[in-house]
This record gives structure tokens, sequence and C-alpha cells, in this order.
């Protein structure tokens, strides 16, 4: 029930709808370029006596095709304006569809081929010409854009003109898709906005929408005659008018438009962008729910990065080697860390953190180098203390004694690493010098600051579960390993461990779902930016977030609306699959271990 | 061999000494940046209290109007209250029905299944629930049917205060559930069967004997369900809590809460002053002012509720092993 409220089906035409006789021209009108609306200064093109504008179609005479300039008011060239004739033209063209906007002519020879042109190189691009195309139906214009739709037998082609992003920057003429059909078709017509196009055959209406070129067929006996409006259209039936209301939405989204890359108007191949909200109407909403969930995943895996060796790392050191009596005390204390919301984390990235994590990028990094080689040092020098002499409770102070040293020790890093800047580099920040010398730009929202945040709001819960995993390992275990010459640390990493990581599993299932669906600190920190890149200097834009930015704002059960309530299911579903799969290892763990005791 | 034990082990000391120094750095440096705005101009106390007023009463906040943290810190609590009251009765009621009365049929497990999966379900989700089933569903039919004479400007068909502390109630029902189930079954079980002896109904006995005995694990329940409520935002942002309200959520007439009002909420505020306060210098005090003031909130709620569970552990903690 719920996925048919989220797939936009519309359940079109009801027969006997509404019939108000319509009066006027029921023919298609065919809109040649306004005139008037043509800028001072801009291409316009002209045949013979024929018309004159920015964009446009027509049919063509014997007379040559003129590009020039517009410079007066009204359908005229001024004779002295540059004005030049399509070289191949000459008599042999029959019909020319132009855009003087985008500066190319598309036109027809006597064989019906179509022949793209620059009009302003006054070049035609070889690979740019049509087949197969016996009449022009007519250029499609807002909101898709520049497009429009060449009739051949058995379809119509829906095409658009782009210009190469690089060098030579030649026109393309580019197939968006096919509105294919069977038997003969006895009238087209494009709507009003040009994004839907009606195909009347013998006993039915094929409506087709252009974005995402999806279909409806609808069995009438009445004929398609025009649209009236967007989402009216008028049919004829023996000699009656009727208005049929064919839209119950702005548009249809079927799971292919959401998932699978689209070839959109004015982009140079099928990609997964989301635009949320159509910001005007002269472009379609893009709604590829593909960078969501993909933007989820990347944040979340990052924060686990970020998360997973502090979080673990600590908690085997409090599980395993502390005293039950420390533990009862570090624990709590960590678990404070949990009070802290995350907007308050975010928030704390965002004005201050953030900017001075890419401003001091290298001493951070020293002060961590630095200090993972102290622990390391100190670890080498305490050897024969720590591993030898257990009976002795060297282990609950530890990290406490250890606070001040790790503190001199990343004080050390971050000066040495300042003192690089300053001597090899000028004193200029890392990142900035990297920017000006190899061309290599971070940007101040980018999925490093988010994972780090991220990963600090998870670490606590993290911290938690996996402590407990690693306690609730029977003590006799380890202390048999332990009698029978293991070193603590191998009775650790070969005996509890292994015992307790399917639990460890399931906590970081547990706290992966968490991060997915984590909304305020991704909102806050990672620019939003819908992207299909695992670069992770980019930004990214998850489903908590979108959701938290565009349903206050989306028309209620619009399409829009509907399919963040779609992604909203997604996510839900998600977390549930996380949560169900964490449940069902921590009960089959708690069953084994039970049997341990 | 062994130095590499010891370096693995001074590792993951070492992450134990990291998380502290980033617990103190954290709380430290929030609290460090909140006093340095509020000395900023000036150390003297009459400086200060004026400092502190132009947060709570109206801040300024660059070149952004900042409505000031009271009606906030009202509407935060106003919210939480209304929570409070609609979910205590629910939780503890699904968790007295779990403990006392269910069978362990196929449907309880289900059930506990289930409140363990909404512990998990992401706050948004509840947020987009809240909005379409509560305030667009559930609401615009009480529009329809109550207030229809103001019907084009929606009432309660639009988000408000109800639906925020609806929303919030069900996002915490799991966490009360839980820590009132735990509370009820650490209770032993002889105290029922003392009780039932003695001629006590099963309803006098839950109502007399086990529900006294297990509030405080209630309490700190609901506790916990407050402050994990007073820490979220993100629902908020879509069931009712703004930017700026212009009235409290309170009136002088009979229910004296305005269900249907839109609210300010203090985690909201942290999030608009962080995002939207652009002079940084300026916003980045009053981030930090609202945030300890959010802080502060949080933790004293969950050390109660630490507190609350520790006596209650070393109450029972001897009967239970009887």
């Amino acid at each position: 029930m719920f996925l048919q409220m989220a797939w936009v089906v519309a359940p079109l035409v009801s027969q006997g709808d509404t019939i108000v006789p319509v009066a006027g021209e029921d023919t298609l009108s065919v809109d040649a370029g306004d005139t008037s609306l043509a800028p001072r200064g801009a291409l316009s093109i002209s045949w013979g006596a024929g018309q004159i504008g920015t964009e446009g179609q027509g049919a063509v005479d014997t007379a040559d095709i003129v590009v020039g300039t517009w410079n007066t008011i009204g359908p005229r060239l001024l004779q002295d304006a540059p004005s030049t004739v399509l070289e191949h033209t000459q008599s042999e063209s029959e019909r020319v569809i132009w855009n003087t906007v985008q500066r190319w002519a598309l036109v027809s020879d006597q064989d019906g081929l179509y022949r793209l042109y620059d009009i302003a190189k006054n070049v035609s691009f070889e690979g740019s010409v049509l087949e197969d195309t016996d009449q022009l139906v007519r250029i499609a214009i807002a909101p898709l854009g520049r497009t429009m739709l060449l009739q051949s037998k058995n379809s119509l082609g829906h095409y658009q003109v782009v210009r190469q992003k690089t060098a030579p920057y030649d026109l393309l003429l580019q197939k968006l898709g096919e509105l294919a059909f069977t038997g003969p078709v006895l009238r087209i017509g494009v709507s009003p906005s040009g994004g839907h196009v009606a195909v009347q055959q013998q006993n039915q209406l094929v409506l087709w929408q252009l974005f995402g070129h999806i279909s409806k067929t609808i069995a009438t006996p009445q004929h398609f005659t025009r649209w009236l409006d967007d989402r009216h259209i008028v049919t004829e039936s023996a000699g009656q008018r009727f208005v049929l209301s064919v839209f119950d939405a702005e548009f249809w989204v079927t799971p292919g438009l959401l998932f699978r890359p689209q070839h959109s108007v004015g982009y140079n191949e099928p990609l997964h962008i989301w635009t949320g909200e159509a910001a005007t109407d002269t472009t379609t909403p893009k709604l590829s729910l593909a960078p969501l969930i993909f933007g989820s995943i990347k944040a979340a895996s990052v924060s686990m990065l970020f998360c997973m060796p502090l979080a673990i790392g600590a908690a085997i050191y409090v599980g395993f080697f502390m005293s039950l009596r420390a533990r009862n005390r570090i624990k709590p204390l960590i678990e404070i860390l949990e009070s802290v919301p995350p907007v308050v984390i975010g928030a704390l990235f965002a004005v201050t953190l953030g900017p001075r994590l890419t401003s001091h990028f290298l001493p951070v990094m020293g002060a961590l180098a630095m200090m993972f080689l102290g622990l390391i040092f100190a670890g080498i020098f305490w050897d024969r203390k720590i591993v030898r002499y257990y009976r002795r409770d060297y282990f609950s102070p530890l990290p406490f004694l250890l606070l001040p040293y790790i503190a001199l020790c990343m004080a050390l890093g971050a000066y040495f690493a300042r003192w690089l800047e300053l001597t090899l580099i000028d004193g200029t920040p890392f990142l900035a010098w990297i920017a000006y010398t190899q061309d290599w730009q971070v940007r101040e929202h980018n999925s490093i600051i988010v994972g780090l945040a991220l990963g600090l709001a998870m670490m606590p819960a993290l911290f938690s579960l996996v402590e407990d995993a690693v306690r609730s390992v029977p003590k006799s275990i380890a202390n048999a390993s332990i009698a029978l010459g293991a070193t603590r640390w191998q009775s650790l990493t070969k005996v509890v461990f292994p015992i307790a990581l399917p639990s460890v599993i399931s906590a970081l299932m547990l706290v992966y779902g968490r991060a997915m669906g984590e909304t305020m600190i991704v909102l806050m920190l990672s620019g939003n930016t819908p992207i299909l890149d695992l670069d992770l200097t980019q930004g990214l834009r998850t489903i908590a977030a979108t959701l938290a930015i565009e349903l206050p704002e989306a028309a209620v059960d619009g399409v829009h609306y509907r399919v963040l309530f779609l992604a909203a299911l997604l996510l839900f579903l998600i977390t549930l699959v996380f949560n169900s799969a964490a449940e069902w290892l921590r009960h089959k763990t708690r069953v084994a271990q039970q049997q341990l005791d | 061999m062994s130095s590499v034990n010891a370096v693995m082990i001074a590792l993951s000391s070492g992450m134990v000494s990291l998380i502290l120094i980033i617990l103190v750095g954290t709380f430290g440096f929030l609290f460090w940046q909140g006093w340095i705005w509020i000395i900023d101009t000036g150390t003297s106390p009459l400086a200060m209290m004026e400092r502190l007023k132009s947060v709570f009463i109206a801040a300024e906040g660059g070149a952004f109007f900042m409505p000031g943290l009271f009606p906030a810190i009202i509407g935060t609590a106003v919210m939480t209250l209304l929570m409070t009251i609609l979910v205590a009765p629910l939780g503890v009621a699904t968790a007295i029905y779990l403990t006392e009365y269910a069978q362990n049929t196929p449907s309880t497990r289900l059930t506990r299944i289930a409140i363990h999966n909404l512990a998990g379900v992401p706050s948004i989700v509840y947020g987009v629930f809240g909005l379409g089933f509560f305030a667009y569903g559930l609401g615009a039919n009480i529009d329809n049917i109550f207030f229809a004479d103001q019907l084009p400007q929606p009432t309660f068909g639009t988000p408000g205060l109800l639906w925020a502390a609806l929303t919030l109630a069900l996002l915490t029902l799991p966490t009360v559930v839980v820590a009132a189930e735990e509370g009820l079954l650490r209770i032993p079980q002889i105290l029922r069967e003392g009780s039932l002896a003695l001629g006590a109904t099963r309803y006098d006995t839950i109502r007399r004997i086990v529900l006294p005995a297990a509030l405080p694990s209630v309490l700190t329940g609901l506790i916990l369900a407050i402050a994990r409520a007073a820490g979220e935002v993100a629902p908020l942002m879509l069931v009712g809590a703004v930017k700026y309200a212009p009235e409290l959520p309170l009136s002088t007439r009979a229910p004296f809460v305005a269900f249907e009002q839109k609210f300010m909420h203090l985690g909201v505020q942290v999030y608009d002053s962080a995002l939207y306060g652009n002079d940084n210098a300026g916003s980045l005090g009053v981030v930090a002012v609202t945030a300890v003031v959010l802080v502060s909130l949080i933790t004293l709620l969950n050390l109660t509720a630490i507190v609350i569970r520790h006596t209650m552990m070393r109450r029972y903690s001897t009967e239970g092993e009887m």
C-alpha cells in the first residue's frame, strides 16, 4: 500500500469525465519562433520570404537559408548585418529546425536526411546525420529544454543538441530516448510545456512522458484532438468534444527513473542526478535516489574508519585489561560523551573544528603520528613489566598515567609539523600550499570531516557495546590460556576476542545502521552535494539530510513529497536489516556463550 | 614477540587515554568558549549578568536576529513534559504487560523484537512518520471535523507542539519500555508470590508491590527518554520546531498549552546559530552558550539516571540472589 502511494502511478482517464464543449481550432498548433521575443543582436535565421526568429521550425522552399544578426525590432534582417548562407542548402532542403541561442540548425534534404549545422561557424557535423527520418514533429521547448521529436517509421526519436565539454566544442546530436509505437499513427500532440506527448492510434491513445520516456496506454474510442493545458486533453468522438484529465500528478515516476542513470536534457551522458524540487519551470526535477543512498553509505563507512580503531581499541583495553572496579569507574565517564547530542558535535565542527582542521592539517597529522610513535615507544620500554608481572594490576591506572605522556607527544608532534611548515613552505598551511602548487583543492565540506564528526558521535555507543561483548567472555577461559603460558595479548587475540567476535560484529552493524540514519552532523558538515563520487575530498548528501532539508518544503502529496517518503522507507528498511541482523547475531552468540559457561 | 604484545597493549591503552582527552577537550572547549563569550564585554559581575541576559532574552548573533534562549528553553521543557506525559503510561503499561501478563508466545516475542528494532530506527524516520501521519494525516482530519470554519488555514493539520511531542513519544517508547521491563524483571519473584499468598489479586500485587518497587527503574527509563528527546533535533525540524516562534507555546486559558502552535527548541537553536550566524567570533559564543545549556541539561539528566539505577541495583542485588 505504501509502495503504491510512493510509485506515483496515475489512474488517468475516467471515461465519462466532465464533458466540456471546446470551441476553436482543433489543429495541432505549430509555433514557429516567436519573433517578438528575439533579443537584439541575437543570431537569427531566415529563408526566402519565410520566417525569422531565434528558435523554431518550418518548411523551406527553394530559397537559401540565411543566418544573420537580429538588429531591428520586427521580422526583418538588416541588409548591412553580417549574414551567411548555409553551404549545402541551395534548393535541396525541405525542412529546417533551428535554435539561434544554441546556434544550430537541423536541415533536411530531399532524401529526408537531417544534417546538423553549427550556424555560427557554418559547418555541418557529419557524425550528426539522422537517417530513416521522414517527418519532423516539432521542437519541444520548456520545461525540457531544447529537445525535439523526430518521427521515423515506428517511433518518435527524442533528440537534443549539446556542445562537447572539451576543446573543439562541436555540436552533438544525441538521442535521449525513443517513443516506440506499432501501427499507424493518426495524430501526435505535444503538451504546451513540452513535457508530454500524446500519440493517437487506431483504438488507443498513448501518453508519453518525455522525462524518463514513460508511457501509458489508454484504450479509447475517442480521438485525441489537442492539448488543453498540461494536464488535460481535448478528445473528439462522434462530433462531440470532451476534456479529459489525464494526469493526477506533475509527472510519473518509475523505479527506473529513481535508480537508473537518466540522460537528462542538457547533459552529455546518462547520469545519476538528484535535484529534489525543480528550481524553475524550465528544468525537470531529477530524482535519482542512487547518490543519496551512496552518500549515506559513504558517510557511515568513513565514520567507521575513524570510530573503529578508537572505540574497539579502547573497549578491548577496558574490557579485558582493566579490573572490574576501574572499569566501573571509567565506563560511565566515557558514556557521558554520549550525552553530547549530535547537533552540538556538528555545530562544533561546523563553526570551529572543521575550518581549523583544514588550516592546521599538518600539525594535527603530526600530533596523531607522534602519538602513535610515542605509544609504540612506551610499549617497547615497558615491555617486561607489563607483559610478565601480570599479578599486579598495572593496567587499570595505565591510561591515566599515559595521559600527560600522550599530551606531550601530541604537542611535540604538532610543534614539529608546524616547524616543518615554517621552514619548508614559509608557514603556509599545508593544504593551502598543496592547493596552490599541486592544484588539488580540498573543499570546505568534505567527507573526511563528516566521517570524523560522525565517528566521534558514534564512538561512545560502539565502545560501550564492544566493551560489554569483551567483558561478557568468561574470565575462566582467559585465565586458562594464561595458565598455559599465553601472554595477555595472545590470550586476548587468540582466545577472548574470537569468542567475542560475533558480538563485536553485531555491535558494528548496529552502530553502522545508526550512523546511516544520523542526520544533524551530516546536514551541517557535508555540504549536501548529491554526487556519486568515491573521492573523500568531495562532499556528500545522505538520505537523512535530504529528508531534513527538503521534506518541510515539499508540496504535500506532490511527487517530490512521495519520493521523499520512499527515501525514508528505504532508510528505514536499510537500518531495519542492519538492526535485525545485529539482533539475530547477538541472540546466537548469547546462546553459544551460555553453553560455554 | 612479547614486545609486540606490549606495543599493542600500549596502543589500546592509548586509545582509552585519547578518548579521555576527547572527553575533556569537548566539554572543556564548550565551556571555555562560552566563558570567553560571557566575559567578552567585561569581567565585572554586572557586565557578565548583562551578557548572560542578552543570551537568554534576546541574543545578539552577528548580522542575524537571535531570539534568545529563554523561549527555546521553555519550548524544550513544554514539549518534553508533554512527551513524558504521553510516553510514560504507554511505555510502563507495555512493560507491565510484557513481564507480568504475557505468556512466552510467538506474538510476545515478535512484540519484543519490534520494540528492540524501533530503538534502532533513525530519528529522522520518526520525523517523517510524524509529519505524514500525525500532522498531515490525523491533524488534517481533526481540522476537517473541528476547525472546518478556519479551513484553508490549518490548525492542527500542520506541524506543531502536540505532533512533536507525539513523535518524540514514539521515538523514546523503546527506551522506556526496555528500562521499565528490566526493572520489573529485577523484582524478585518471591515478593510477588508473597503478596499473592496473602490473598492479593494479581492486579493488586502489581499496583502495590511490583510497581512501587520498580519505580526507580521506570524513572530511570523516563529520564533517559527525556535526555534523548532533549538532544533530538532532526525529527523536530520536520514536526514543529522552528527557528523563531513569536509566542511561547503556553496560554492563560483552559489547557494552558497551545498544542497546535509551533515552538522553539534548544537543539534547533544550536543548529541555527551554528549554520546561519555569519559573524564567526560572535556566533561561536552563542553556539557555545546554547550548547553548554543543552549539554548540561542532558548530562544532568543522564547522571541522575545513572545514580538512580546505581542505588536501585544496590537495593535489590542481595534480594535478587535469594
